[in-house]
């Protein structure tokens, strides 16, 4: 494409890899290709509340610096010259990082967080922020419009929710209105959205990411990750971003290579599941879910069964996010400040948390002791696990996020891998969400991969090898005028 | 960062996974506008219930919190 074409659709959904081999090839150059994202994410992005912040000016400043460095032949990888958006409670200096939240509308930081400067060094264009539950949904939020922002809208059906708290980073890589994005995931925020949104989202082992320059919300379980179209590229992005950062004290200063092509065969891979699992679903995704499971099977994995640790997931995860958000947020909640949120239970949620006693903190704590103990002995027998990424298909914008459940002609025996999302990230575990078919109408479903800690390659594998069997992460969503 | 308690698993907590005997508060009938509602004592009560379901399970003497939060 050249100066004046305009770029069509296909390059919207084109991939990382496509976009960076057809500016190598100068078919069209990093401020074109920048100019058009950033056109389509400050028009398109508000019609399912994705934006936070458009960073055009800036971009294609950026953009000319890089297309600078193209012509003089030097090549950065496969980054180079791709835009990007980021969850808004990463910092970019001089300009609002609002964490989505009205008490915080006006603040900006004169430092940018680690993860944007590493992917600047990659010659990744940041063209905008993208928009969040408030606060990242630490006080509990009960309601899909708990953000400046507005609720969160999906691409597949803008009746229904994005999915919670990277709502902005889910829509927009699933819409085509960035090729990837930064999400964060303290117990859901990565897996949720781009499950729901039908794209593809990784949350890598705890400490692998740095945080600094994020908003800080449980320090023991906060991850930053990425959500793309494909689980190939959450590979590249994360080989980018990870690294150690003594300016992050939770970092665990190691690197992460994405060499998928020397982690273990499949073949010699034993992956744990549970059919209780399905009995669990929603009926309306299980046949995807069911359809997902005999493919991963047919990839040459030998497929065991198992159940999770008996332990109460949920709760522990409320505790220990409650405890530490209350601590982080004391200021917000003792000034009375905290009652400018959008969700008067999220208010409420943190100020709960600030009486919650040590001693149930500190037991929670110990208990996730345990938890990891419990997760090291089962990949003592298993490789990975794989579960549904989320049980139901994703709720309507107008209910409350706390319905009871629609009550169960029976109730399955085995707890089956429920409860995988707040065990993982109590465990610090990675995990990818790939998408794996739709239903309830056309709404996504997601299946997610979980593994050891560092184990983002082997995880990387067997994603890569259920998106060469099926088109899922390829589809998109229906165009909006 | 966090998702919803519903967001977590609905249908977990009936099945006693995630914070069984009522860790959670139960959303009040349909009919109980949000206006009506006293969130504070909601969520007081959610924390109460998940002190519950934590008392619930066995934590041997020796059991120290992780010092480092790696797995």
């Amino acid at each position: 494409m050249r100066k004046g074409a305009a770029m069509t659709e296909d390059v919207f959904f084109a991939g990382i890899r496509e976009l960076n081999k057809r500016l190598r090839a100068r078919e069209f150059s990093t401020v074109e290709l920048t100019r058009a994202f950033a056109e389509r994410l400050e028009k398109v992005g508000p019609v399912y509340n994705a934006l936070a912040l458009p960073l055009t000016e800036i971009a294609l400043r950026r953009a000319k610096e890089i297309d600078q460095e193209i012509k003089n032949g030097r090549f950065r990888g496969p980054l180079q010259g791709v835009p990007f958006g980021a969850k808004d409670l990463l910092s970019y200096a001089g300009h609002p990082t609002t964490w989505g939240a009205k008490p915080y509308e006006g603040q900006v930081f004169d430092e940018t967080a680690t993860v944007l400067e590493k992917l600047d060094k990659t010659s990744a264009v940041l063209i905008g922020k993208l928009a969040m539950v408030e606060l990242a949904g630490g006080g509990d939020y009960r309601i899909a419009g708990a953000s400046l922002f507005g609720p969160g809208l999906n691409p597949w059906d803008r009746a229904r929710w994005s999915g919670g708290s990277s709502s902005g980073s889910g829509s927009a890589v699933a819409a085509g209105l960035v090729p990837f994005a930064l999400g964060s995931e303290t117990s859901g925020s990565i897996i949720t959205p781009a499950t729901l949104c039908g794209v593809t989202g990784l949350r890598p082992t705890y400490g692998l990411v740095s945080r600094h320059g994020a908003m800080a919300l449980a320090w023991t379980m906060d991850k930053i990750g990425p959500i793309c179209r494909s689980a190939d590229e959450c590979g590249i992005v994360l080989q980018a971003i990870a690294g150690g950062d003594e300016k992050d004290p939770g970092s665990a200063r190691k690197s992460f290579y994405y060499f998928p092509q020397y982690a273990r065969k499949l073949s010699d891979l034993k992956v744990g599941f549970a059919p209780a699992d399905l009995d669990w679903a929603d009926q309306t995704i299980r046949p995807a879910l069911e359809a997902a499971v005999k493919v991963i099977g047919e990839t040459g994995v030998k497929m065991v069964e198992v159940e999770i640790p008996d332990f109460p997931y949920g709760a522990l995860a409320d505790v220990v996010i409650g405890a530490e958000g209350a601590s982080v947020f004391e200021e917000l909640i003792v000034s009375g400040r905290v009652d400018q949120l959008a969700d008067p239970s999220q208010a409420a949620g943190l100020r709960a948390s600030l009486e919650i006693p040590a001693k149930d903190y500190l037991r929670a704590m110990r208990i996730r002791t345990l938890i990891k103990d419990k997760f090291r002995e089962m990949f003592s027998e298993v490789d990975l696990l794989v579960a549904p990424s989320r049980y139901g298909p994703g709720p309507k914008i107008s209910d409350p996020l706390d319905l009871p459940d629609a009550p169960r002609s029976s109730t399955p025996t085995s707890r089956g891998l429920r409860g995988l999302i707040p065990a993982g990230n109590l465990a610090g575990l990675p995990a990818i969400t790939v998408p794996c078919g739709f239903g309830d109408g056309a709404l996504p479903v997601g299946l997610q991969i979980v593994g050891p800690a560092f184990s983002e390659n082997m995880i990387l594998v067997l994603a890569n090898e259920f998106q060469k069997r099926t088109d899922w992460h390829k589809r998109r969503p229906p165009l909006v005028s | 960062m966090k998702l919803t308690r519903r967001a977590l698993g609905k249908a977990a907590v009936a099945a006693g996974i995630m914070a069984p005997m009522g860790a959670l508060a139960q959303a009040p009938a349909q009919s109980v506008p949000d206006t009506q509602r006293n969130w504070l004592a909601e969520a007081r009560e959610s924390h109460a219930g998940a002190a519950r379901a934590m008392a619930r399970v066995e934590v041997p003497m020796a059991t120290e919190p992780p010092t480092r939060f790696l797995a």
